[in-house]
């Protein structure tokens, strides 16, 4: 049975999404086993208030418990700032490249609204920030168990790279059904969506890399560092977008 | 709405693109003006649609001159106006993104750093292209509107001629002084012309 198949087959009651005893964050079963269920509510505009609550509310806590795991390198107030950086990045970097996601699908072809743009992005959003949590308990457990940066560094930029993949297979996966399910027009361009995919990581690097340092904090507590400068820079010092 | 309906190739009025155009590239333009930051965001905001707008209003005569055979005046207005309130929608849209580089880019008063000064072409350079990427769309738009190529070209070739002179006009854009001080220094701009400094800049390679 294929992809395409199996999404058919997805049953999700996405009017339940409130009173359920998993309350918003039931949105998390529709990303994880029935992808299918929400992208055909999507694509017929159908409870878009609902899930674009939830999947907000599911990225900014996902995100915010990665960014403490982050913050517990050094614990105290880094811990506080990570946890609100991150979600900063996450739900920021969403926001700043939806216009584009928007008017360049539009222009190619897709009769989606900004609304139901806006969903399909959270809908990406939500992924990653579920990758995170769920990687949450290694990083925690290697953030607790090594001293030096370097190591946990790496780690975490490997998750977020994984996070990040996770996220446009999940989105690319939606964009392939909704073609299947209504053949008279494309949504998602599938082409644009690689190159919006680059822009999306330029743009999450670079709020990463201005929202600096992410584990050690600053010798003053500031919240930020407050410096500018292109995240490319950060590759080679020891002040990378990992940190 | 309007914006969705612009995508969407459905009909409009012209008040509403004209409206959605110069709201969407005031965006854009406080975007980039957000690099000098303070008055220049203002600046840019009110130049950014005098550019895309003004240049729509002294080149349209030539314009329909070219079109007059096939359309009637207001249709003509209506094909240009849909294709600059695109170019300014694609504009607006990027702007988020332009205005992320803008405010984390580095910066010195003056641009007297290096990295200042790297910054500054990188943000030209993204500037252009956003400007080149939004043309394209708004041009895609213009041809597929007058299905022709040689009217489309003649569109182009008119709103390229002036705009590049009116965009020289209305210059500091991401101000190179580093001053955000002044909103039009036309005292200066107007010694200049855009097609002579090209010519000078031209013949400099020879000299």
């Amino acid at each position: 049975m294929d992809t395409l198949e199996k999404l058919e087959l997805d049953r999700f009651d996405s009017d339940g999404l409130r009173r359920g005893a998993l309350g918003p964050f039931s949105v998390v079963a529709a990303v994880l086993r029935y992808p299918g269920a929400f992208v055909r509510d999507l694509n017929v505009a159908r409870n878009l208030t609902g899930y674009g609550f939830s999947l907000v509310l599911t990225t900014l806590l996902f995100s915010a418990a990665y960014g403490a795991i982050l913050g517990l390198f050094q614990p105290g107030i880094q811990t506080l700032f990570a946890a609100a950086k991150l979600p900063v990045v996450v739900l920021g970097t969403a926001f700043l490249c939806t216009p584009t996601f928007y008017v360049f699908n539009g222009i190619l072809g897709s009769k989606f609204t900004f609304r139901q743009t806006l969903v399909a992005v959270l809908w990406l959003s939500a992924a990653v920030a579920l990758v995170l949590v769920a990687f949450a308990p290694i990083s925690w457990f290697f953030t607790v168990s090594t001293r030096g940066t370097g190591f946990l560094s790496f780690l975490h930029v490997f998750v977020f790279f994984v996070a990040a993949l996770y996220g446009i297979h999940t989105l690319n996966t939606a964009r392939r059904y909704l073609g299947h399910l209504d053949g008279t027009h494309t949504p998602i361009h599938g082409g644009f969506l690689v190159l919006w995919f680059l822009i999306v990581l330029f743009v999450g690097l670079q709020m990463a890399y201005v929202l600096r340092p992410f584990l050690e904090p600053l010798p003053d507590h500031r919240f930020f560092l407050g410096e500018r400068g292109l995240f490319l820079e950060g590759f080679g010092s020891d002040h990378g977008p990992g940190r | 709405m309007t914006v969705h309906a612009l995508l969407l190739r459905r009909a409009t009025s012209v008040t509403g693109l004209l409206a959605a155009a110069a709201i969407s590239s005031a965006g854009f333009g406080a975007a980039v003006g957000s690099y000098t930051g303070r008055w220049q965001i203002l600046y840019d905001a009110v130049k950014m649609p005098v550019y895309l707008l003004g240049t729509l209003a002294v080149s349209f005569t030539a314009m329909h001159l070219f079109a007059a055979r096939d359309l009637r005046a207001r249709e003509t207005f209506a094909a240009a106006a849909e294709a600059v309130a695109l170019t300014a929608i694609v504009l607006g849209a990027l702007a988020p993104v332009v205005w992320l580089l803008s405010v984390s880019l580095p910066f010195s008063d003056g641009l007297r750093t290096p990295r200042s000064q790297q910054a500054y072409k990188m943000l030209i350079l993204l500037l252009s292209g956003s400007v080149a990427v939004a043309g394209i769309a708004g041009i895609a738009r213009l041809h597929s509107r007058l299905r022709s190529v040689r009217l489309t070209v003649a569109w182009v070739v008119i709103y390229q001629f002036v705009g590049a002179q009116m965009a020289w006009l209305l210059k500091p854009w991401v101000s190179h002084t580093g001053r955000g001080d002044r909103f039009l220094p036309l005292r200066d701009n107007l010694e200049g012309n855009f097609y002579e400094s090209v010519w000078h800049t031209f013949l400099g390679l020879f000299s």
